[in-house]
């Protein structure tokens, strides 16, 4: 795999050279020149493998594309722009996308934010009462399941804002993986830890921050982590509604402008920022949940 | 003083315990002996308070048992102590829930004491996951007789531990009772005939199908002899005997009666 690498490492920044693509060679140099630190850093063969195996992959796309756009131009020119032109642009787009992503975070945060504050304390009371339980779990099971996209023409009409209405629909997105993860976890808690608790005679206010919310926290995380893909899906779909900035609006404004290098590099910048967030939360994940480590 | 008269209970139809009566002294060390699903550990629950009995009454020095009782703290065979706190906010949290006036250090120096006690001073910080099963029974029990409860419950506790650790904490358990001085009562759950002659001052033996009061013997001789020497003490040895007596006969008396086979099930 390392000679693989090699050899495409030469071919991709020597096609791309010849081309004068110099931001195309730069990434194609770039690359490997990253996983080579990452592999220096990282600990375990397995992990190394991993990182080689993952750059073979992104160079092979890489030159693929450079030489079926650039080389040897046999892709429509409209639809597929060079690697060099999407780079290029990517840098001198960088102010008015992070622009857009705070607009985009706006939304998603607040709304997220929201579907956290109502599901985890609604779940936490419907799962620790069987009679609430079994009277939301009909509407949480027909609700979850449709798409909150079919409420966007209610939220335009009878939200005051656009951001209203948008936040409205990726709450509701957000809001039902987290409450029936949450309801789950309170049912899964062992019944010999909460009749600990009840020997304990805890106040209610200890019972629920104490036993109730940290026994069916790991239930919630993996919920809100769905939630959270859930939201980012949504959000695409809300920016619709009538943003006039942010990363889903503007992939979708250039593709009516049929401007395909702006929309392939708005769509590198959204994968990008979905990757940091969702490594922050695992991060987050893995600290709440530290206790569940056993001795080395 | 518990007392027990005529208590029963019933899962779906099932009896699983039928109408137990007898009392248990203050100070005693009752040793609950029985096969799996004779109803020991239902009936620790309804000592608790955790389970209603269908009929019968329990009462804990003439107050009858009417939800999670006060008097009482339990050691479960797992899932006692919070996995998500360490040991030591493990036991703040049931010192806390028992005496409120405490101050934040108070509770800090009272659960590091009683960590000590039980022999895991250095634990405090360490979370119940990174700690071996003998440890983490340490300190369920730590926190159990850390609050003031004049009755300890013990549900087959160290029901999943090696030989090892297992007689460690037998000895414990025992050390325990034994410094009390009769204020402490203690029921203990177990299927292990050697562990309730080494530990119980009284055996109440149970017989399964349903659950019910088979024998209750006296033991409390045994309380003065070591391990080595209760088990060549003759009185003791006539004690297990009869214990196993009583176990066999309750078993041979279903087959012969109306149980059926079917492969091998039934016994």
């Amino acid at each position: 795999m390392k000679i693989l690498l090699l050899i495409e490492f030469i071919g991709l920044t020597a096609a791309a050279a010849w081309k004068h693509d110099w931001f195309a060679a730069a990434a194609g140099t770039l690359l490997p020149a990253i996983a080579l630190l990452r592999c220096l850093t990282v600990w375990g063969k397995a992990r190394r493998t991993a990182i080689v195996d993952v750059t073979v992959v992104l160079e092979s796309f890489l030159l693929a594309w450079q030489l079926a756009t650039s080389n040897w131009p046999v892709l429509n020119r409209v639809l597929f722009p060079t690697p060099d032109a999407v780079l290029r642009l990517f840098f001198s787009e960088l102010k008015d996308m992070a622009h857009g992503m705070l607009s985009s975070l706006y939304l998603l945060g607040t709304a997220y934010l929201l579907a956290l504050v109502t599901a985890i304390p609604g779940g936490l009371l419907v799962g620790n009462s069987p009679r609430l339980r079994n009277a939301a779990e009909p509407f949480s099971k027909v609700l979850s399941a449709i798409p909150p996209i079919v409420y966007i023409p209610y939220a335009i009409a009878l939200l005051p804002s656009f951001s209203a209405a948008s936040i409205f629909v990726i709450w509701s997105g957000a809001f039902w993986p987290i409450f029936v993860s949450t309801i789950a976890g309170v049912v899964n808690i062992p019944e010999t830890l909460l009749d600990s608790a009840r020997m304990l005679h805890l106040g209610k206010k200890t019972f629920i921050f104490k036993v109730l919310l940290p026994g069916a926290m790991p239930s919630i995380l993996t919920g809100a982590s769905l939630g959270l893909v859930f939201s980012f899906l949504l959000l695409t779909a809300a920016e619709l509604i009538g943003a006039t900035e942010g990363l889903g609006w503007y992939v979708k404004n250039f593709s009516d402008f049929a401007d395909y290098t702006r929309v392939i590099v708005g769509i590198i910048f959204i994968g990008i920022v979905i990757t940091a967030i969702a490594a922050g939360f695992k991060r987050i994940e893995k600290r709440i949940l530290r206790y569940k480590e056993t001795a080395q | 003083m518990i007392q027990c008269s005529d208590v029963s209970i019933a899962f779906q139809g099932k009896v699983a315990l039928d109408r137990i009566g007898f009392s248990i002294p203050d100070g005693a060390f009752l040793c609950l002996l029985g096969q799996s699903g004779c109803g020991k550990s239902t009936f620790l629950r309804l000592l608790a308070g955790l389970l209603k009995a269908d009929c019968g009454s329990i009462s804990i020095d003439g107050k009858p048992v009417d939800g999670p009782e006060k008097a009482c703290s339990v050691v479960f065979q797992d899932y006692s102590l919070f996995p998500w706190m360490t040991t030591g906010k493990n036991i703040m949290l049931a010192l806390k829930a028992a005496c409120p006036d405490k101050s934040k250090a108070e509770l800090r120096n009272l659960a590091e004491s009683y960590l000590e006690l039980v022999g895991l001073g250095g634990a405090f910080d360490q979370y119940p996951a990174s700690l071996s099963g003998g440890m983490r029974q340490r300190a369920a029990i730590a926190r159990a007789i850390s609050v003031p409860c004049r009755i300890l419950l013990m549900d087959e506790p160290f029901g999943a531990l090696d030989p090892v650790n297992r007689a460690m904490l037998q000895d414990l358990v025992r050390t325990l009772h034994a410094d009390s001085g009769g204020q402490r009562t203690v029921v203990f759950v177990t299927h292990d005939v050697d562990e309730a002659l080494y530990l119980g001052t009284q055996i109440a033996v149970f017989g399964s199908s349903p659950g019910r009061l088979l024998a209750l013997e006296d033991n409390s001789a045994a309380r003065t002899l070591s391990r080595e020497k209760l088990f060549t003490n003759e009185a003791t040895l006539a004690l297990q005997r009869k214990i196993m007596a009583v176990y066999r006969a309750d078993m041979t008396e279903k087959l012969n009666g109306k149980m059926l086979f079917q492969n091998g099930n039934g016994i």
